[in-house]
């Protein structure tokens, strides 16, 4: 008995050289996601290349995707059906499925290659029956309700961009989008947009998660509809697993091993996987993409002619040749070639003029988008013609939101600025648009008569965003308040009630003032009965912020001023204004754990003796000893 | 009951167990932030990295435990030898009728090679007719920016 018999004896196939179609997944998920600097800089790859689909389900949010994904793209585009005929998403889903099929599910779907390295975990596995065979049918009814139904009746009836599958169900979204932006810690704001969207699909990953490590592919079976789009083509598709009729006897252990809940080979639930390959005692089956064989049965008295499977294999080394320096350019194309060509654009509208920044430099502020620094000045055009000049607005609480055409909570809280400028005339609202998308905002605009607010559009050349620091993950706002320090940055969309409460917020605070100024905002601010009272010591205030107090105190423990501190995280510092007469340094800052650090002395003094003391939210007042000489 | 039969429940277990924790952590903490919100708080975030960090470190043990069971169970090679064996659903057997005419039937088809053409045509069609009216756009527009309802922030 040959190695090959043996194997088919005990049902451990090896002759579908699952290895090969391994590495082939690996490869795709690796190519599909080649903006690794993503991962790092917690920022998405916003290149030209997004315009078009990957055939797998790969999430076009994650940090890594250098292309979209088409169950998304479909989604948007029947959501946008209304005004443009979803033409291209169709076209596209139509040549992969024709070229490809569902061999896409079997090779190239980096959520395939997750649920088959969730199945090799070694726990008792269900075997398909003609349960899960009912089962597979559930993804068409999610295919119709999710992607189909409610984008189409949401988008076109009702004008509300509502990706069903996206934003309910898909665990590709959380794992590599939600997941893959939050583990940056430049994307921390990004938990404040956390609710329940977020709390149900985490759920539902995890389930879908832990149904794989039991019940081989669960995902692709019972619910991608992707899959299911993919597998009306499965029949006529290029590629795929064949049978040789003149070797094929009808025993049927092609479809008694598979994995898959398919009633012959090569129908619509089979994902071209190879292993009836390997089951099959004729050698009847092979991989084919039209009349070249990819993957057929090797040695015995089935495999062909050995001249044949030589060319075979040699084509392979020929093409896994070609495929590597292919990822070896994407990934430095992505990565290095590409960044260091988008940086030698200009920002032509970002300026900060020197002498705001050396004269508030000279008053402990950091110029930044932080709550607590100085907004960086800048100047754009707005969608009615004219200039806007951030330094122009100092005495006026300035609302920057971003937002794009195509977010749907952007949308819904775009009314709620105009609402704010006709309450609060005083207030300055932009609203500038992402680049992505940027012309189609104008029409979107038209006819929604929200006369109050400021327009821009955000471009590569102008680059407001970049300058703000802002995230890819809209909406965001920031409030600047008089003095033109940032009071408030988040990534979360808004309800009438938070925004009215946050200008209001702003429109009290102080931060930046000269003293005098301070003294006269504290008694605006305690006459406006509508105001927030300022934070109390220790207590968290109405943007999450909590009043720090550290007192600067020498050796022989005298108040020390003069003292300035910076309230560092693991990600930014903070300088505080030069402790007063008391050594007394006071901060308003999110409930978080700060390490303090000293920035400057006055002379005659030495670094303080407690280098490490960390403060947080549940301490009270803490004493940093400095060393008088 | 054999050793390997234990070794794969207990892996079953733990798998569980840290799908369970990591569910349970989510919901606790989406649970409390509904409270506090109901309480007035609304500026109250439900999670935070330090939060989601708290709730998710008694996962870690199980999880470690449970990888090192995986790796271990990979090399010594142990894993449900159920899963090889032919299916044995007798009434699915019996609804596969004749496997070899159904699958020689649709591989012969002649009628198959002008469906492709006629397919990959259209698909042509509709990709120039999508780049004429903006489609390329809004796919560009949608993947550039995060969508946060996709992936569950908004």
């Amino acid at each position: 008995m040959d190695k090959r018999e043996s194997a088919r004896k005990t049902g451990r196939e090896k002759i579908g050289r699952p290895a090969s179609r391994r590495l082939v997944q690996l490869y795709a998920a690796l190519l599909y996601n080649a903006n690794l600097k993503g991962f790092m800089d917690g920022h998405i790859y916003s290149g030209g290349l997004k315009a078009v689909c990957v055939p797998g389900l790969n999430c076009y949010s994650c940090p890594g995707a250098v292309a979209s994904c088409p169950l998304g793209a479909l989604q948007n585009a029947l959501n946008a059906a209304g005004h443009t005929a979803p033409w291209y998403v169709m076209g596209i889903l139509a040549l992969f499925g024709v070229v490809l099929g569902r061999t896409i599910c079997g090779w190239i779907c980096p959520l395939g290659l997750i649920q088959e390295l969730l199945h090799k975990i070694p726990t008792p596995k269900i075997r398909k029956s003609n349960v899960t065979r009912k089962l597979s049918h559930l993804k068409y009814v999610i295919l119709a309700v999710f992607v189909i139904a409610i984008p189409l009746i949401y988008g076109v009836g009702k004008g509300i961009i509502l990706p069903g599958f996206c934003k309910y169900i898909c665990p590709a979204g959380t794992l590599e989008g939600a997941v893959g932006i939050l583990q940056n810690p430049a994307n921390s704001s990004s938990f404040f947009q956390l609710k329940a969207v977020f709390t149900n699909k985490w759920v539902i990953m995890v389930v879908i998660g832990l149904a794989c490590v039991f019940c081989y592919r669960s995902f692709c079976r019972f619910i991608c509809p992707l899959g299911a789009i993919y597998g009306f083509f499965n029949r006529f598709a290029l590629t795929g697993v064949k049978v040789n009729p003149d070797r094929c006897n009808g025993c049927g252990q092609c479809v008694v091993k598979c994995p898959m809940d398919v009633r012959h080979v090569g129908d619509h639930e089979c994902i071209s996987c190879g292993k009836c390959i390997g089951a099959c005692a004729q050698g009847a089956i092979s991989l084919q993409c039209g009349k070249l064989t990819l993957m057929g049965p090797e040695g015995g008295p089935n495999a062909g002619p050995e001249p044949a499977v030589r060319k075979r294999k040699k084509n392979g080394r020929i093409a896994w040749c070609i495929a590597i320096a292919v990822l070896v350019f994407a990934v430095g194309w992505f990565n290095l070639i590409e960044p260091a060509l988008s940086k030698a654009q200009p920002f032509a509208a970002a300026v900060v003029t020197e002498h705001e920044t050396e004269g508030d430099s000279a008053l402990g502020f950091v110029l930044g988008t932080e709550p607590g620094n100085l907004a960086p000045d800048f100047a754009t055009e707005l969608l009615s013609g004219e200039k806007f000049q951030l330094s122009e607005h100092r005495g006026q609480v300035v609302v920057i939101n971003f937002w794009a055409v195509t977010c749907a909570p952007c949308l819904e809280e775009l009314p709620y600025y105009e609402q704010l400028k006709t309450a609060y005339p005083d207030v300055e609202i932009l609203a500038v648009h992402h680049k992505a998308g940027a012309n189609k905002a104008q029409d979107f605009l038209a006819g929604k008569g929200w006369d109050h607010l400021d327009f821009a559009l955000d471009s590569k050349e102008k680059g407001i965003l970049p300058l703000l620091n802002a995230s890819d993950a809209m909406p965001q706002t920031i409030i600047i308040n008089k003095q033109g320090v940032v009071t408030y940055n988040a990534q979360t969309p808004l309800t009438y009630d938070k925004l009215e409460e946050l200008y209001k917020s702003a429109l009290a605070d102080n931060t930046g003032a000269p003293a005098e100024e301070k003294t006269e905002t504290a008694k605006e601010a305690a006459a406006e009965p509508t105001g927030e009272p300022a934070a109390a010591a220790g207590k968290r205030g109405i943007l999450g912020k909590r009043v720090y107090s550290v007192t600067v105190a020498d050796q022989h423990e005298s108040p020390v001023a003069g003292v300035i501190l910076a309230f560092c995280t693991d990600t930014a510092c903070r300088n505080s204004e030069p402790s007063d007469e008391n050594g007394k340094v006071t901060m308003k800052l999110d409930p978080d754990k700060y390490h303090v650090q000293v920035v400057d002395l006055p002379d005659g003094f030495d670094g303080p003796e407690n280098m490490d003391m960390y403060i947080g939210p549940e301490a009270g007042d803490a004493t940093l000893t400095v060393i008088r000489r | 009951m054999t050793r390997k039969q234990s070794f794969l429940i207990v892996q079953s277990v733990l798998c569980a167990l840290v799908a369970g924790l990591l569910a349970a952590a989510a919901l606790s903490l989406y649970f409390e932030g509904a409270a506090k919100q109901a309480e007035g708080d609304l500026f109250y975030s439900m999670y935070t990295r330090e939060k989601a960090a708290d709730k998710l470190l008694p996962v870690i043990p199980l999880f470690l435990v449970s990888l090192g069971m995986t790796v271990g169970g990979l090399i010594l090679g142990v894993r449900d030898e159920n899963q090889d064996k032919p299916m044995r659903d007798e009434k699915l057997l019996r609804s596969l009728g004749n496997i070899r005419d159904r699958a020689v039937r649709q591989t012969a088809e002649p009628k198959e090679l002008y469906l492709r053409v006629a397919v990959m045509s259209l698909a042509a069609v509709l990709i120039a007719a999508g780049i004429i009216n903006g489609g390329l756009e809004d796919v560009f527009a949608k993947g550039a920016a995060i969508c946060t309802e996709c992936v569950g922030l908004g």
